[in-house]
């Protein structure tokens, strides 16, 4: 890429094809491209103050488009609020690779002096990849344990789902439905209304709360919302305004189960609170339909690993004198086959890599301040399924050699070159 | 990405229906290991409410609420009616051992450092071991920690104690067995069987939400950028509530319980001792100076006033008051409502000057009167 | 337990000095400091070994850093007569002997920067209007007389109590002061009373306490630390007899050990006797205290703690300093045993030499010197010297960053005081370099202003931050390899962006001046090397920023996470891409790559600082107030510049083709 030439369409009368392959191998499209996603980028920090990071990143960065609600303060004490459109992150990134692969590498002349330029473009355009890979085929949950205590699942940070559970002996047969469909029953009396063929009952959700907390009812006080009684009490959900950090919100909603044969009706009140470390069983909502026994449990997303872990021991210790950790981690047995296992270590930038997961130290409890005091300990591990891992690394190999090859190489054509030497000053 | 274009395509859609079918992925059958399950829960329970008959029936110190424990005796054991007015909520007596005691107590508040220390002065040890350097052990399918102690206890000599407690917060669940040492031992099997084997009948919320706290500071590493990384905004839960005076300013950072300050330089707090209540009143007094120690007849005589559901002893002196921690409030007047409970003393200390005291006593009174144990 | 402690100490404090008549106005205060330290002294102690923060460091450096954090200066000027002047300098080390040893004194000295009336007024501390009449500086007496409204340092906390619930973005600026103060307040209170248990007695009451401890009235705290095996005893004994009267001297002796014990505020002082495996934790007078209550305490520390004891109840100062060299040295012998002394004096000569600083001086030399040497250009001997003249604080700089790897055992950069030495040097050595390659004396006029004005700001925003910049880290950046790798990378892009900047304004005002407008080579060159920077800057902007992902996938599961600082890095990549791009298809010439690259500067800062500020509202008051404003002025200064330098370029283009319509212009 040393010159205009790289990108300029020939002269001939072209094609409408032609023309629309110049476009996208346009360098000038490639500056606007970046322009918009400098503009994005910037926007996108600033909202982050707002909104949270979930929802920026949802809104801002993996999404076609979004309009920037500014909210800039500016130095004369009033704020700068214009609703302003911008192409979303990911319209941009996907322009910006395909012009990267038509311009930048297919157009782009193929020799040696452009071999760095090339090389980087592709180490780029590898990232791309990684990160669309990333976003559409990776998911991401903690594991939380006590020491001494095992898991087989993970549990997803931010998402919540509806799992329908058969009592089958000591076994459970569940059916799932992400918490994403119920949304539209977030306004009375909006509902949703889950049925399939082979089931005994209809499920109709309703009064879905992004964050709420569960409230007995007592005779003393009223609420506007709805009521179950069943026996044991009175119970509703009380809204409680969402928190910017999304993990911290739980969802909860109102279930009717309405029985295909006589329409008997069983109501109640979910809640997706998980206890985990404390507790790890989940205590279903539990109601019987012709003899079977029936669980209704909102939860959050909970994904079966391929492997079992135990956590052996924690260790964390502080610097001397002071609650500021100087290094936590732990020890646990990964048990996939082999009956008694293989310890390994998992600490700080030093996550666990096996069967497609990754197993981050991400943090423990009790933390200092809090009321409970250690030990004994928990470690939270982060724990991500993402195919695409490796590749950013590999990326960042790429494209420092890339780029090396190319200003190394411009800077001896310089320093050889006549210009340099012509205007150099004379000194005596 | 596309998962957040979906609400707006199935808005454009959907709008004008009311109802929308979702659909049940197809059933998959998991095992216990995948999804433990508790079929059995209550609504509270599964909800993760408190119970609130603590509060709502005003009993002595609320012990009753909070955790049911469900869990049966051992063999050769047997149950007897719980006293939850002496904080006791599941009583064990084993035959053939008549000595020996076993209860269990309930979230009693305090503080874990505060009830361990009690523990070994119940048995006249000062020396008092940190709590990390005791076993742990299996305690109502929680990691508990195990103490043992022997020698002399409540003036007994040759006893022993076998003690396992979970903490939440600032409350302590215990279960403890004491009895002569040889009968102990003889039965520490079946007591760490019971403990193992008790469970939460009903799971009140823990004190922290599980640890998905991902405020770490920068997480991609960087640099530190200055100022502490994290500050808990919520407070620790209290074990204790009353109603506080108007005119009382919390005192934040504090390890005292239901700590407020009024006045220029007045405190008043809630704790929890060890010890007896004639050497506590006297140990009291000693901060005023001049308030000698209390004779029978003046010990027999200081007034009681209602408190956590007991009478409780009234201190009221005036002078010059300099506290053990080196506070010093000439004309000062020093007001402390003390309880025995459960072998440890719990009291309210009002302290200031004279004539802030004066003016704060009716609202100490009516503080004491409602003060009671949080569930 | 030491918040409450606190607390009502504040009232003990009042009663301390409402002997002194309250001022009715803060006319300056005169210090009647009768007493000197001896150098010899100073010296000594200023290499004492302390731990504080998590890491074992000089007395030297700990008063630094807390007189940097309660004072906002490194040193303590006062006025010892009376004539409204400062005469008299104390180093921090001084200073904080004076705290320890006569805290009444001291407490008189004026310390807290108070920068707003309304401040003052919140807490009832008395001033003349609105002048600004010496109102900056409020001593520890002033804050613990009581005033109108109480007493002020009482109310100074009620206050800041209130307001640190809040969100810090949410306070006032006034609000934000009051707690910023506070926390100064509460740092000097817990020094004002670190000693005074050294002062305190306490009483031996009741024959059974007596006949134990020997038959005295009272026991000082060294005394009582030798008999606590014998109390332990007496205790573990008679445990049935403490509520018996007689018995209740003893009770009420172990209620107030059982106080004192283990509640320690500032830097702890007492080495463990064993090794560093065995324990790391320092000890402070509670700390002792609590090994007493609980076993024996070696006779070393029994020793070290009754030198620090007669040193503060000496009355006169030859033999006050006498025994505190001696506490001294057993603990430098205790900590030169375990290991730990090694980096001290270390770290006490690099305080002392400050190397950094000594380089800000030389800068400005250079600065004069390669000026000198625009006024002779074709001189080849004062191009040379100018070079030797940048080069000689460079070597010091580097010193001073090589000896911060040194104490700390890490990279040059982990945390953003470091960023503002290395961005210094980075961009220093690259303009000799660059100089070297091309002989234009504008690259090496640039360099010694770039490196004078990063060390000021280094030092501008060591007083801001007010924290240990040596502090040890937190576990997620326990990683020598990414500190190495990502965050020097990052930085030297960086470095290279603010240098680009510097050197595209340059070529603007160059141009819009007309200034040596008939050396085109000259101009040209101005471009190439602004054009060579940036592109420098980009290899390791770029790498520096996927490299970071890379960190965060390892440590954080996850390769980018669009947090503001990611985004921050991100954005300079983006400029530098785009500039380039833009340059390389013709869209921009030299007028507009100068622009661009000058504008990338703001980017950078943006990114480099700006970033933290947005942030989930972690950063004390004084940080986020000046260094958004030091920001905010930037952006101003470098934004007018560009407009300057391009409007003035178009102009002078546009006069110049008026005049001479054949003629070509240099630029686009």
């Amino acid at each position: 890429m040393n010159g205009p030439a790289a990108h300029v369409a020939p002269p001939v009368a072209p094609s409408p094809l032609r023309a629309v392959v110049d476009l996208l191998a346009s360098m000038k499209l490639t500056i606007v491209l970046l322009l918009a996603f400098g503009v994005l980028t910037f926007a996108g920090t600033l909202a982050q103050q707002h909104q949270g990071l979930f929802v920026v990143q949802r809104d801002y960065f993996e999404s076609f488009w979004v309009v920037w609600d500014t909210q800039m303060p500016l130095p004369l004490g009033r704020d700068l609020t214009l609703k302003v459109p911008l192409l979303g992150g990911y319209s941009i990134l996907l322009a910006l690779f395909v012009n990267l692969v038509v311009g930048g590498v297919v157009r782009h002349r193929w020799n040696w002096r452009n071999a760095g330029i090339l090389v980087a473009h592709l180490g780029i355009g590898l990232l791309l990849v990684a990160g669309w890979v990333k976003l559409h085929y990776s998911y991401a949950g903690h594991v939380a344990l006590y020491e001494g205590k095992s898991t087989r699942t993970m549990v997803s940070f931010h998402d919540f789902e509806l799992a329908l559970l058969r009592r089958d002996g000591d076994r459970v047969v569940e059916r799932t439905v992400p918490a994403t469909a119920f949304e539209v029953a977030a306004r009375a009396p909006r509902s949703v209304t889950l049925d399939a063929p082979d089931l005994p009952f209809q499920v109709v959700v309703s009064g879905w709360l992004e964050n709420c907390r569960p409230q007995q009812k007592g005779p003393m006080f009223a609420t506007d919302m709805p009521v179950v009684e069943d026996g044991q009490g009175a119970w509703f959900l009380q809204s409680v305004p969402p928190e910017k950090e999304r993990e911290r919100n739980t969802a909860g909603c109102y279930v009717t189960v309405i029985e295909k044969v006589g329409r008997k009706e069983h109501k109640a009140v979910l809640h997706g609170l998980d206890l985990r470390p404390f507790a790890e069983e989940r205590s279903p909502f539990r109601f019987e339909v012709e003899g079977t026994t029936w669980g209704l449990d909102l939860r959050r997303v909970v994904w079966d690993l391929p492997f079992a872990v135990r956590l052996d021991r924690f260790e964390k210790s502080d610097h001397p004198g002071t609650m500021m950790a100087r290094d936590f981690s732990s020890w646990v047995t990964v048990f996939d086959g082999a009956a008694e296992g293989r310890p390994v270590h998992i600490y700080m930038n030093h996550p666990l890599r096996s069967h497609e997961h990754v197993f981050f130290q991400t943090n423990w409890g009790p933390q200092p301040g809090s009321s409970m005091k250690g030990p004994p300990w928990w470690s939270v591990f982060e724990v991500a399924k993402n195919p695409s891992d490796a590749w950013p690394k590999y990326a960042s190999y790429v494209i420092l050699l890339g780029l090396l090859v190319h200003f190394i190489a411009k800077l001896i054509r310089f320093l050889n070159s006549s210009t340099r030497r012509a205007t150099l000053p004379e000194m005596s | 990405m596309m998962r957040s274009l979906r609400p707006v395509l199935l808005a454009l859609v959907v709008v004008p229906a009311c109802q929308r079918e979702a659909e049940w992925s197809p059933p998959q059958s998991r095992s216990a290991e995948q999804r433990p399950t508790n079929w059995d829960a209550t609504t509270r329970d599964r909800l993760g409410l408190p119970d609130l008959r603590g509060t709502t029936s005003g009993q002595a110190g609320g012990a009753a609420a909070g955790l049911q424990f469900a869990g049966s005796a051992p063999t050769g054991w047997s149950e007897q009616p719980a006293q939850p007015g002496r904080f006791r909520d599941r009583i064990w007596t084993i035959g053939g051992a008549p000595d020996v005691e076993c209860y269990l107590t309930n979230a009693v508040g305090g503080g874990v450092q505060q009830n361990v220390a009690r523990w070994f002065g119940q048995f006249g040890i000062r020396d008092v071991k940190p709590i990390e350097a005791l076993p742990v052990v299996e305690f109502a399918g929680k990691p508990g920690r195990l103490l043992e102690l022997s020698g002399s206890f409540q003036g007994k000599a040759g006893y022993a104690m076998l003690l396992a407690f979970t903490v939440a917060g600032d409350s302590v669940t215990t279960l403890k067995m004491t009895g002569p040492e040889a009968d102990v031992a003889a039965h520490k099997e079946e007591f760490l069987a019971l403990a193992k084997g008790l469970r939460a009948a009903s799971a009140s919320p823990m004190p922290e939400a599980p640890p998905i706290e991902r405020g770490q500071p920068m997480p991609d590493g960087h640099p530190p950028i200055g100022g502490d990384a994290k500050r808990d905004t919520m407070p620790p839960p209290q074990p204790f509530a009353a109603e506080v005076p108007a005119g009382w300013q919390p005192v934040a950072g504090t390890q005292r319980l239901l700590h407020h300050s009024f006045g220029s330089g007045g405190e008043v707090y809630v704790s929890q001792l060890g010890g007896t209540m004639r050497a506590m009143l006297d140990i009291w007094r000693g901060e005023i100076a001049g308030a000698g120690q209390l004779s029978e007849a003046e010990f027999a005589a200081v007034p009681k006033v209602p408190m956590l559901g007991g009478q409780a002893h009234l201190l009221d002196v005036a002078g010059d008051y300099r506290s053990m921690g080196g506070k010093q409030i000439p004309g000062g007047r020093l007001l402390v409502a003390a309880i025995e409970q459960d072998g440890a003393i719990v009291f309210a200390k009002l302290f200031g000057t004279a004539a802030d005291v004066e003016a704060q006593r009716e609202g100490f009174l009516r503080f004491c009167a409602t003060l009671r144990r949080n569930p | 337990m030491r918040g409450l402690a606190k607390w009502w100490l504040w009232s003990f404090a009042a009663v301390l000095a409402a002997q002194q008549p309250a001022p009715e106005a803060a006319a300056p205060e005169v210090v009647r400091r009768t007493h000197a330290w001896s150098p010899a002294t100073v010296e000594a102690l200023a290499t004492l070994p302390v731990q504080e923060g998590g890491r074992v460091k000089p007395l030297s450096a700990h008063a630094a850093a807390t007189l940097h954090l309660v004072h906002g200066r490194r040193d303590m000027k006062l006025d010892t007569d009376g004539d409204g002047k400062d005469d008299l300098t104390l180093t921090p080390t001084e200073w904080l002997l004076d705290v320890w040893f006569f805290p009444e004194v001291a407490a008189h000295y004026p310390l807290f920067r108070i920068e707003n009336v309304e401040v003052l007024d919140a807490i009832g501390i008395p001033h003349e209007g609105g002048q600004r009449f010496r109102l900056e500086y409020v001593s520890f007496a002033a804050m613990a007389a009581p005033g109108r409204v109480g007493v002020p340092g009482q109310k100074l906390i009620e206050l800041a109590h209130q307001y640190s619930r809040k969100q810090p973005l949410d306070r006032s600026p006034v609000e934000s002061h009051l707690v910023n103060s506070a926390q100064q307040v509460n740092t000097y209170y817990d020094l004002h009373y670190q000693m005074e248990v050294l002062r305190s007695t306490f009483p031996i009451e009741g024959e059974p306490l007596r006949a134990a401890l020997g038959e005295v009235e009272s026991l000082d705290f060294a005394a009582l630390l030798e008999r606590l095996p014998a109390f332990r005893t007496l205790l573990r004994e008679n445990s049935d007899k403490l509520e018996d009267p007689a018995w209740a001297g003893a009770a009420r002796l172990g209620a107030a050990l059982q106080q004192l014990s283990g509640s320690d505020a500032g830097a702890a002082l007492f080495p463990p006797t064993g090794s560093v495996g065995d324990s790391e934790v320092w000890l402070g007078l509670g700390g002792v205290l609590d090994l007493g209550v609980r076993g024996d305490i070696a006779a070393e520390k029994l020793g070290m703690v009754r030198h620090l004891q007669r040193a503060i109840v000496a009355t006169e100062q030859g033999p006050r300093e006498r025994e505190l060299v001696q506490f001294r040295d057993a603990v430098v012998a205790r900590a030169t045993a375990r290991g730990e002394y090694a980096k001290v004096e270390l770290e006490n000569t690099y305080l002392t030499k400050s190397w950094h600083y000594q380089a800000l001086h030389w800068f400005l030399l250079a600065i004069v010197v390669v000026g000198v040497g625009w006024l002779a250009p074709r001189k080849r001997w004062l191009w040379a010297l100018g070079l030797v003249a940048t080069a000689i604080p460079l070597g010091m700089l580097t010193w001073d960053i090589v000896l911060r790897c040194l104490i700390r055992e890490r990279p040059p950069i982990v945390n953003l005081h470091d960023t503002f030495l290395f961005i210094a040097a980075v961009g220093v050595a690259a303009a000799i370099v660059g100089e070297v390659i091309v002989r234009r004396r504008f690259v090496i006029a640039l360099a010694p202003i770039f490196g004078a004005l990063l060390i000021a700001l280094a030092r501008a925003f060591e007083v801001e931050d007010g924290k240990d910049q040596l502090a040890p880290l937190i576990a997620v950046l326990d990683t020598n390899y990414y500190l190495a790798t990502h965050v020097t990378s990052i930085n030297m892009g960086y470095a290279a962006g603010m240098f680009g900047a510097l050197v595209g304004t340059l070529w603007l005002l160059l141009q819009a001046f007309g200034i040596a407008r008939h050396d085109q080579a000259f101009h040209k060159a101005v471009v190439r090397a602004c054009y060579g920077i940036v592109a420098f800057g980009l290899i390791f902007a770029v790498f520096g920023t996927i490299y970071g992902g890379v960190w965060a996938n390892d440590s954080w599961g996850r390769f980018w996470g669009w947090d503001p600082k990611e985004n921050g890095a991100l954005l300079i990549c983006i400029a530098q891409v785009a500039l380039l791009h833009a340059r390389w298809c013709g869209w921009v010439k030299d007028l507009g790559f100068c622009v661009g690259a000058a504008l990338t500067g703001i980017v950078v800062a943006f990114s480099w600082f700006h970033v933290n500020l947005l942030g989930i509202g972690l950063h004390s008051y004084g940080f986020a107030s000046s260094t958004k404003s030091a920001l905010f002025w930037y952006y101003g200064i470098q934004l007018a510049l560009v407009a300057v330098g391009w409007f003035g370029t178009v102009m002078r283009r546009v006069g110049a083709a008026a005049a001479v319509p054949a003629a070509v212009p240099a630029g686009d």
